[in-house]
């Protein structure tokens, strides 16, 4: 049997433009599965503290990309998931999205694919297109 | 483009009678975060605004950087670049600004003809030049005139031909922008397999839509030593798809005769020079190159404005004015910025103050504001590779804009005037990819006058760690 | 088969544009063969364009005579043709009393091939004639006939000239194999074999360029050893004021590097030297450095960082002799050569086609004068040198000479259109630059690349995908990226 491992990493925030360098120790099983976030140091705010967990646990990424428009003037929309989803899904979500063709005119904000992928979080517009 | 073709044609322009003209206030040059926010902050102010833009849309850049970290400091939220620009696109909307779509400027007249030919303004309400902004569209030529005009036609990226890349030329070498152009606007793969050249933001932006797109990214190469892009990119676009970063790497030489077949990359020594014996080639069929951006600047030029050779952007004064009067510059065609949110606020002053010194009359009642006597030009020193602006009349709260030019774990800001320290910031970290931002106080603009100086120096000085 | 015409000339470098252009004007029937698929692609198109005066070829050289010639030539081909030329007049700097002993060598030479006006001169002189000069040049050769040229655009407007009067132009059509026989009058007659169908003619011109030693050998003629010389040059951004030919004094195998203002009013820096392999097209950063190095030597305030292009090409170079090979081949009767024109081919295509008229009337050719033939080629109208009145017909003319494609070079969608429905046509993004500028300036067509392809695709009923940067092979986008499954 295999004991637990402890491990020490360094990542940024990306929460806001500060950026912290964030040191984390973090308790790892046998497989490599996050057991435990043991402490995080170096944030200057408590949303690091929040942004480290998630990072170990399940790392949440907007998505942005674009859709094939027709009868539009532009041939592209740029899309985005409303909020972040589980970085994991991004690329079954591209390939989902890879055929998506929508009707201009359209408005930031609307929703081209309601509950992406089951994650609650809908694709939106980023952008007005005539 | 200021050939002395181009002249002989500003010349005709400012007696052409023949072309339309309007009138305005403030005339914004660019569509982009810069000049919305310029024309927004003008019209607020009470100016009759236009705004010019190449393009058939207003946003500028943002349309085509889809990706998210807008906006975090500005709207306190996070946005991808087309959502910023909507923003301000629906605020200029709503507004009385003219908006000259798919127009170009070809030259901006500052001279005494130019205010001749402005028929239906009042010569006589104020001494300043009226500047004659030439432009066309499909519709025709039509001119401009404007007390003042604000420059925000934002920046160029570097070529491969300015970082002298040796070897063949073949289709396949993009620049990030243009890639990026394909990818997001026009819906076109350019390649398979990409080799990119450079950490910069637009690099690591790349890197990630390229491999989301289906385009594998063989690595991100970069001359320096350290990441050039924000961090928050560095993990985002790479680390999350373990994208390697090659570090004091570069290409070296183009391989393919039609279309790209492969690069060399060579590791580089501390003066950056490649290492003969390291030369390794890397198939691919693209590269991108992500190595730097120049303020595009010819039309300011071909004004009369002077550059500072460090920016490659105008030498301005604290509220943004260059040294021809009336004519205020902002946003990336005055230094390159790190965040659209940092244009936005910057270009905001230079809007009103364009607004001030149009509806002030121009230049009478903005020196008297300033003061008379204080003429400070502002250099950088130590590891600062610049200092905006570069020339202070005002004893007022000023921000000071700079950016170093290497990494460094611990410096502090300083100012000197003459073999004096005037202030000093306290120690900290300092990274190239960051532009900085520091409040001189007016007091130490007071200082440097009291002692009769004509220089005060914005040193950024590396301090030994305990 | 095909009917046989009069005359093939295989190449569309300047030299064959030029003898199209010259033939053109006789009752013939002509064709053009060119191996790529757009004319000057060779060492055309690697060439700084500089329309030297003549002092430097050893004098009694072919050489010799046609680049005097040419040069003097330019005048009138420019008037006629519709192209940018520039007699600016040079000099050539030194630097200590050595150069000044190689500078009237040069002058003696210049006058023994019939250069007009050159004189040596001092610093005060050099300054007034182009301040920029090195302050440290003591003295110099002034040669009041040099001048620059935009090569493409003489080769472009002398074949434009020639297809107007009649001469057909093949493109695609790289030579693969050359039939001499005997046609029923007892004349030869060649079938150049090509990928685009066969070309039988009674008269061959052999205007290859790096080319012409295989065209040789495929007919059975003169077997030419050819050397790839190899020249790396620079393009920096356009200064306010274009500068004068500077050149140093010239080394036995190159005219050094030499620093020149172009018709755009860009600085050229032209060009190394080396042997290479043939057909290496490559920029090297030893040549790169040496370039920039040479030129800070000529103008010391030379902004070198502003490079907006290099590139490299390879002069054909006749093994064991510097000079030209003009003239009807010894072993095959009705091949006429015009081989090894390397350095100053440029300056001297005008001279070389006068030349090529004359050994062909020499060997019996019936050159009949057309009472049909039109000199003069209209240059395209250039929006971006129009004056103002002029911009704003064009536009009230056509929307899309109000269209700005791209921004450096201030080059309109009409004219982007225009250079690819002229004849012969761009038919590749590198094409349309050539003919128009579009891509030419400092963004290095950053900004107009996707737009020229836009408006490509749409003249030559293609997709983007299949629009190429310039010849075959040089694919610059795949498909569509969204919108598919």
């Amino acid at each position: 049997m295999s004991t637990n491992t402890i491990e020490t990493l360094q990542f940024n925030c990306t929460t806001c433009p500060s950026e912290c360098l964030l040191t984390v120790e973090v308790e790892r099983d046998a497989d490599g599965a996050v057991v435990e976030v043991h402490s995080v140091t170096g944030n200057r705010c408590p949303r690091g503290d929040k942004f480290a967990h998630q990072e170990l646990t399940c790392p949440m990424r907007v998505l942005t990309t674009t859709v094939a428009v027709s009868g539009g003037d532009e041939a592209l929309l740029p899309v985005r998931t409303a909020e972040a989803i589980p970085l994991e899904l991004h690329a079954q979500a591209m390939d989902l999205i890879r055929g998506v063709v929508v009707e201009a005119p359209i408005r930031m904000g609307d929703v081209v694919l309601p509950n992406l992928l089951d994650t609650g979080i809908d694709l939106i517009a980023s952008m007005d297109i005539e | 483009m200021a050939t002395s073709d181009m002249l002989d044609e500003r010349e005709e322009a400012g007696t052409a009678a023949s072309v339309p003209t309007q009138a305005f206030d403030v005339v914004v040059i660019g569509g982009g975060p810069a000049g919305m926010a310029a024309a927004l902050a003008a019209h607020n102010a009470g100016a009759h605004v236009a705004i010019v833009e190449r393009e058939r849309h207003l946003g500028g850049i943002l349309r085509q950087c889809i990706h998210p970290g807008f906006g975090l400091s500005h709207f306190k939220q996070e946005l991808t670049g087309p959502e910023y620009a909507q923003r301000f696109i629906d605020q200029v909307r709503a507004t009385d600004i003219a908006l000259f779509l798919g127009s170009m400027v070809l030259g901006i007249d500052s001279g005494e003809g130019a205010a001749a030919s402005a028929s239906g303004v009042d010569e006589t309400a104020g001494d300043a030049a009226v500047h004659t902004v030439t432009l066309m569209s499909r519709t025709g030529m039509l001119q401009l005139t404007g007390r003042a005009v604000v420059l925000a036609m934002g920046c160029r990226e570097r070529t491969r031909s300015e970082i002298k890349i040796p070897g063949s030329r073949p289709a396949g070498v993009f620049t990030a922008g243009l890639a990026q152009r394909y990818i997001n606007i026009e819906n076109l793969k350019p390649g398979s397999r990409a080799i990119i050249l450079g950490s910069g933001d637009i690099g690591l932006i790349m890197a990630r839509r390229c491999t989301l797109e289906g385009i594998s990214v063989e690595g991100v190469y970069e001359l320096m030593p350290y990441a050039n892009g924000l961090r928050r990119n560095v993990k985002n676009c790479l680390d999350d798809f373990g994208i390697p970063l090659h570090l004091s790497t570069t290409v070296t030489r183009v391989i393919g005769h039609d279309r790209v077949e492969a690069v060399e990359v060579s590791r580089v020594d501390e003066s950056l020079a490649p290492i003969p014996g390291t030369e390794r080639v890397v198939p691919c069929d693209t590269l991108l190159l992500s190595v730097g951006l120049i303020p595009e600047n010819e039309l300011s030029v071909g004004a009369g404005v002077e550059l500072d050779p460090r920016t490659r952007g105008a030498i301005v004064d604290q509220s943004l004015q260059t040294g021809v009067p009336g004519i205020f510059a902002c946003g990336n065609v005055l230094h390159v910025h790190d965040l659209a949110d940092n244009v936005t606020t910057e270009s905001e002053r230079a809007g009103a103050s364009a607004a001030t010194y149009a509806l002030g009359g121009g230049s009478e009642s903005n020196v008297d504001a300033a003061g008379p006597g204080c003429q400070l030009t502002v250099s950088p020193a130590g590891i600062a590779g610049y200092a905006l602006p570069g020339r202070i009349t005002a004893v007022a709260l000023t921000k000071l804009n700079f950016r170093v030019r290497r990494p460094v774990d611990a410096a502090r800001v300083r100012i000197l005037a003459g073999d004096e320290e005037l202030f000093a910031g306290k120690v900290r970290a300092f990274k190239p990819s960051v532009m900085e931002s520091f409040p001189l106080p007016a007091r130490v603009i007071q200082r440097a006058l009291d002692q009769g100086v004509s220089e005060i120096v914005l040193s950024v000085d590396p301090v030994e760690e305990a | 088969m095909a009917e046989t015409l009069d005359i093939a000339i295989v190449g569309a470098g300047i030299t064959g544009c030029a003898i199209a252009r010259q033939l053109a004007r006789f009752d013939l029937s002509i064709c053009v063969v060119e191996a790529a698929n757009d004319i000057a692609l060779g060492a055309s198109k690697a060439n700084g364009g500089l329309v030297h005066a003549g002092y430097d070829p050893t004098p009694g050289t072919v050489k010799a005579q046609v680049n005097a010639r040419g040069c003097e030539l330019y005048g009138t081909w420019a008037q006629e043709l519709g192209f940018l030329f520039r007699r600016t007049g040079s000099m050539v700097l030194g630097f200590n009393d050595e150069d000044r002993a190689h500078l009237e060598q040069l002058r003696q030479n210049g006058l023994a091939n019939g250069v007009p006006e050159l004189a040596i001169i001092g610093p005060e002189r050099i300054h007034e004639l182009e301040p920029r000069a090195s302050a440290k040049a003591t003295c110099a050769l002034w040669c009041p006939s040099t001048g620059y040229v935009d090569p493409f655009e003489v080769a472009i407007a002398a074949l434009e000239n020639a297809v107007a009067n009649g001469v057909t132009f093949m493109r695609s059509a790289p030579v693969e194999a050359i039939e001499v026989a005997g046609s029923d009058d007892g004349a030869a007659c060649f079938t150049l074999v090509t990928p685009a169908g066969d070309v039988r003619c009674r008269y061959l011109i052999n205007a290859a360029g790096n080319g012409a030693a295989d065209i040789s050998h495929m007919a059975g003629a003169e077997e030419f050893q050819m050397v790839w010389r190899q020249g790396n040059i620079v393009v920096l951004d356009k200064e306010p004021r274009a500068l004068m030919p500077l050149y140093p004094v010239p080394t036995p195998v190159s005219k050094g590097v030499i620093v020149t203002g172009t018709v755009h009013g860009n600085t050229v820096i032209t060009a190394t030297a080396a042997v290479r392999e043939p057909g290496d097209t490559q920029t090297y950063a030893t040549d790169v450095d040496a370039l920039l190095t040479g030129a800070r030597k000529l103008v010391p305030d030379l902004d070198t960082r502003r490079v907006v292009r290099a590139f490299a090409g390879g002069r054909p170079v006749i093994k064991g002799t510097n000079d030209f090979f003009i003239g009807q081949s010894a072993v095959v009767p009705g091949l006429f050569q015009a081989a090894g024109i390397q350095s100053p081919g440029v300056a001297s295509a005008p001279a070389i086609a006068e030349r090529m008229e004359h050994v062909m009337r020499e060997a019996g050719v019936a050159l009949h004068e057309r009472n049909d033939w039109d000199p003069i080629r209209r240059a395209p109208d250039d929006f971006d040198r129009a004056p103002l009145a002029r911009k704003k017909e064009l536009i009230e003319f056509d929307p899309a000479w109000g269209q700005i494609v791209c921004r450096c070079e201030t080059v309109s969608e009409a004219e982007i259109v225009a250079a690819i429905r002229s004849r012969p046509g761009a038919v590749s993004v590198e094409g349309v630059k050539r003919r128009c500028r579009a891509g030419m300036g400092r963004c290095q067509s950053g900004f107009c690349q996707s737009r020229v392809m836009a408006i490509l695709a749409r003249e030559l009923g293609c997709e983007p995908s299949e629009v190429l940067l310039e010849d075959a092979g040089s694919w610059l986008v795949e498909g569509p990226l969204k919108g598919v499954h």
